[in-house]
């Protein structure tokens, strides 16, 4: 079974040229496009769909507010496209919940590396852009690695507390923090997107 | 209008960030209003019957008479000061009037019965009652201007209406209160020079012409100890007030109250103090002194000021006209550099883009299509360089982000702490020339940092939500200094001045001060 892919960008030579890439790797096929947003509001909506890649300026709006508007009824897994690569535009994409961030001039690997990465369920974004990207966002006290740390490992704030000879209200007011930072609602929640976005690749500050 | 202000303290940011336009102070101009029609109608109404009063009380005003045999042709309804029964008809006998007017004394014939008035106690209150209803007048008159908003013509009529009650005052023997009203009338202009710096120097010139003819007739009556002299002694007054006032006002306190064109600041009001106090003391009292040499100096004094504000006017014009023009330069820049970062988004980077997948698919053009890739990277960084797209894609706080990593370098560390409190949604952002300006702003502000004043740190701190913009751009270099400032701006390299003409055409309120432990740029917009 390929991967069915959709391109959103208004410029047909790119569409052209990376329609024309991808459908030539083995497993991969492009089924949809879209030139507008307009018209992507309609691709990410669709089924059968595996992954996007999407453009950030589009004639009638910016792709990054389509993916911040569609960030819960999406159905599609999207990497964003962009002429420019800088940390804010990482940490937008990963804000409003694309998978993978790649430069339009990337090699064709790079991009067939991430539509597979992001296929199979996973992320495309690249510690490196993770490391800068979300350097300010997601930047996590020494204290709250080792909570974090320990959250992923499945322990019990009891357990955690006793692991860190702190007290168990320490480790709740921990926990809250990162909650009410990152708009999570559960720890199962954190576990995923810290996984996801691997928080702990970023530096500590 | 830029509102700027030197701060010897850093507010907090609390303090910097309140609303700039609350309600109240809507509320504040209507009661201003309402408060000054009040004021008008009382004063007008108080005004008119006071001097009516007074002038139809008035035994001067309300008698015709004349010396010893005449008649008495006519009397004040009124009568107020002749209480004693003069009526028209009688014959004058003798009238005695001393220089005091309070203590005349009328003796009159009718019909063989001899009749005698004297001065009542009420004339002193007469007299008082006059200047009151002058005042009275002119206030409401004020007021009445200031209501309708011509506000220029209001130290103009205050000035005219007092010269006018001169005389009435003079008629009415309160020689007291026609000087008082003589030197208020020449320290109307003297406030008006001072509240108006853009005061046209024809105007400047007549009066201080006013205060030279003054002061010459004065001088002339004195020396040719003319019977003149006398009344000449209220010129002389009034005549020295002006000359203190306009000196003072106009050539000291003025040009050192003015926003200094580049950088907006204004001088502590200590400096001012220092200067003006020892200054206004110096020349009023060699004024009051009245001695020749004193008023030569005051001539001369007097005979500078319109120089002086010759010369401050053109240098401030000058620059107004400089900045016009550079703002023209600005906007037909900033759009030449939105038009052609635009442009190399959309063609030739998508081109290459296009091109570099379709080679990329011929094993052997690797090579070729590592070079497109380098070219891409530098049409990038032109675009990049014209215009930060994160600005135009993402907004003002991920652009100053932006910034503040591009412009770090080993030496500077900047850091951008902004809250961004927008979303990409239409409306959800300030508008874009909003942005671009508070951008530009940041831009100017590091550079500056990083380049003239030597510092290890800077630091953005601010707020963006879609109706408000706050930012503040510190730094720990060696401060600024004014006369630098001044010769920075002089030799075009005009970074303050372009920081104030960029938050002048977004109406937002610039904060510029400088210590020797670093600057400080505060940029403050609202909708």
């Amino acid at each position: 079974m390929s991967i069915r892919i959709g391109i959103v960008d208004d410029h047909p030579v790119v569409v052209g040229g990376l329609a024309a890439a991808l459908d030539a790797v083995d497993g991969f096929e492009v089924v949809d496009r879209a030139g507008s947003i307009r018209e992507a509001e309609g691709l990410l909506a669709r089924d059968g769909l595996g992954v996007v890649l999407m453009d950030v300026r589009l004639p009638d709006g910016n792709g990054l507010e389509l993916l911040a508007r569609t960030e819960g009824s999406r159905r599609v897994a999207v990497i964003v496209i962009s002429s420019f690569e800088t940390t804010q535009y990482v940490a937008a994409a990963v804000r409003f919940g694309a998978q993978g961030f790649v430069l339009k001039t990337a090699p064709l690997d790079e991009v067939v590396e991430a539509v597979r990465r992001v296929a199979t369920g996973g992320s495309a974004f690249s510690a490196g852009q993770l490391r800068e990207g979300l350097r300010g966002p997601i930047r996590l006290r020494p204290r709250e690695r080792d909570v974090l740390r320990r959250v992923l490992a499945g322990q019990s704030n009891d357990e955690i507390a006793a692991g860190l000879r702190t007290s168990r209200k320490t480790v709740e007011k921990n926990l809250s923090e990162l909650f009410r930072r990152f708009g999570v609602a559960s720890r199962l929640e954190l576990g995923l997107r810290a996984e996801r976005e691997a928080w702990l690749e970023i530096e500590p500050r | 209008m830029s509102r700027a202000r030197v701060l010897a303290v850093e507010p907090s940011l609390d303090d910097e960030w309140g609303i700039p336009y609350p309600a109240w102070r809507g509320r504040i101009h209507a009661l201003r209003r309402l408060a000054l029609g009040v004021v008008a109608v009382a004063a007008l109404m108080a005004g008119g019957v006071a001097t009516v009063i007074s002038l139809v009380g008035h035994a001067d005003a309300g008698v015709t008479l004349s010396s010893a045999g005449d008649r008495v042709l006519w009397v004040s309804p009124a009568g107020f000061a002749w209480h004693g029964g003069v009526r028209a008809g009688q014959t004058v006998i003798s009238l005695e009037s001393s220089e005091t007017p309070a203590d005349w004394r009328l003796i009159t014939v009718r019909d063989g019965e001899r009749y005698e008035t004297t001065a009542a106690g009420y004339e002193d209150v007469l007299r008082t009652v006059l200047p009151f209803g002058i005042a009275a007048t002119l206030m409401g008159g004020l007021a009445v201007l200031l209501l309708r908003g011509h506000r220029r013509w209001a130290s103009a009529a205050a000035c005219l209406g007092l010269l006018l009650a001169v005389p009435a005052l003079e008629t009415a023997g309160n020689p007291g209160g026609s000087t008082l009203t003589l030197g208020g009338s020449a320290l109307a202009p003297a406030i008006w020079i001072a509240w108006r710096p853009r005061l046209p120097i024809a105007a400047s010139a007549a009066l201080t012409g006013i205060g030279i003819i003054a002061i010459a007739a004065w001088a002339v009556a004195r020396l040719g100890a003319l019977p003149a002299y006398q009344p000449m002694e209220g010129a002389r007054g009034a005549a020295a007030l002006f000359g203190t006032a306009v000196v003072v006002i106009g050539s000291v306190v003025v040009p050192l109250f003015r926003e200094h064109p580049a950088t907006g600041n204004r001088p502590r009001i200590g400096e001012v103090l220092l200067v003006a106090v020892p200054a206004g003391v110096a020349i009023g009292f060699l004024a009051v002194t009245s001695q020749p040499a004193a008023i030569a100096i005051l001539f001369a004094a007097i005979l500078a000021v319109p120089a002086w504000r010759r010369w401050f006017a053109a240098r401030a014009e000058r620059t107004l006209l400089a900045d016009v023009r550079d703002h023209a330069r600005l906007e037909a820049t900033e759009t030449e550099r939105a038009h052609l970062a635009r442009e190399l988004h959309d063609v030739p980077l998508q081109e290459l883009a296009g091109v570099i997948r379709r080679l990329e698919l011929l094993p052997e053009a690797r090579a070729e299509t590592d070079q497109l890739r380098a070219v891409a990277a530098q049409l990038r960084g032109v675009a990049t360089e014209l215009r930060p797209p994160v600005l135009d894609d993402l907004g003002l706080a991920p652009a100053l982000e932006f910034l503040a990593e591009t412009a770090s370098t080993d030496l500077v560390a900047v850091t951008a702490e902004v809250e961004d409190r927008t979303s990409l949604e239409p409306g959800g952002r300030p508008p874009a020339e909003v942005e671009l300006a508070v951008f530009r702003i940041a831009q100017e502000a590091v550079a500056n940092a990083c380049r003239h004043a030597q510092a290890n740190n800077v630091r953005l701190r601010g707020e963006v939500s879609p109706g408000r913009v706050a930012l503040a751009v510190t730094d720990d270099g060696r401060g600024l200094d004014e006369a630098e400032a001044r010769a920075a701006s002089r030799r075009g390299r005009l970074g303050l001045a372009s920081i104030r003409r960029r938050a002048e055409a977004i109406d937002a309120e610039v904060d510029i001060s400088g210590s020797p432990a670093g600057t400080r740029v505060a940029v403050r917009w609202a909708r």
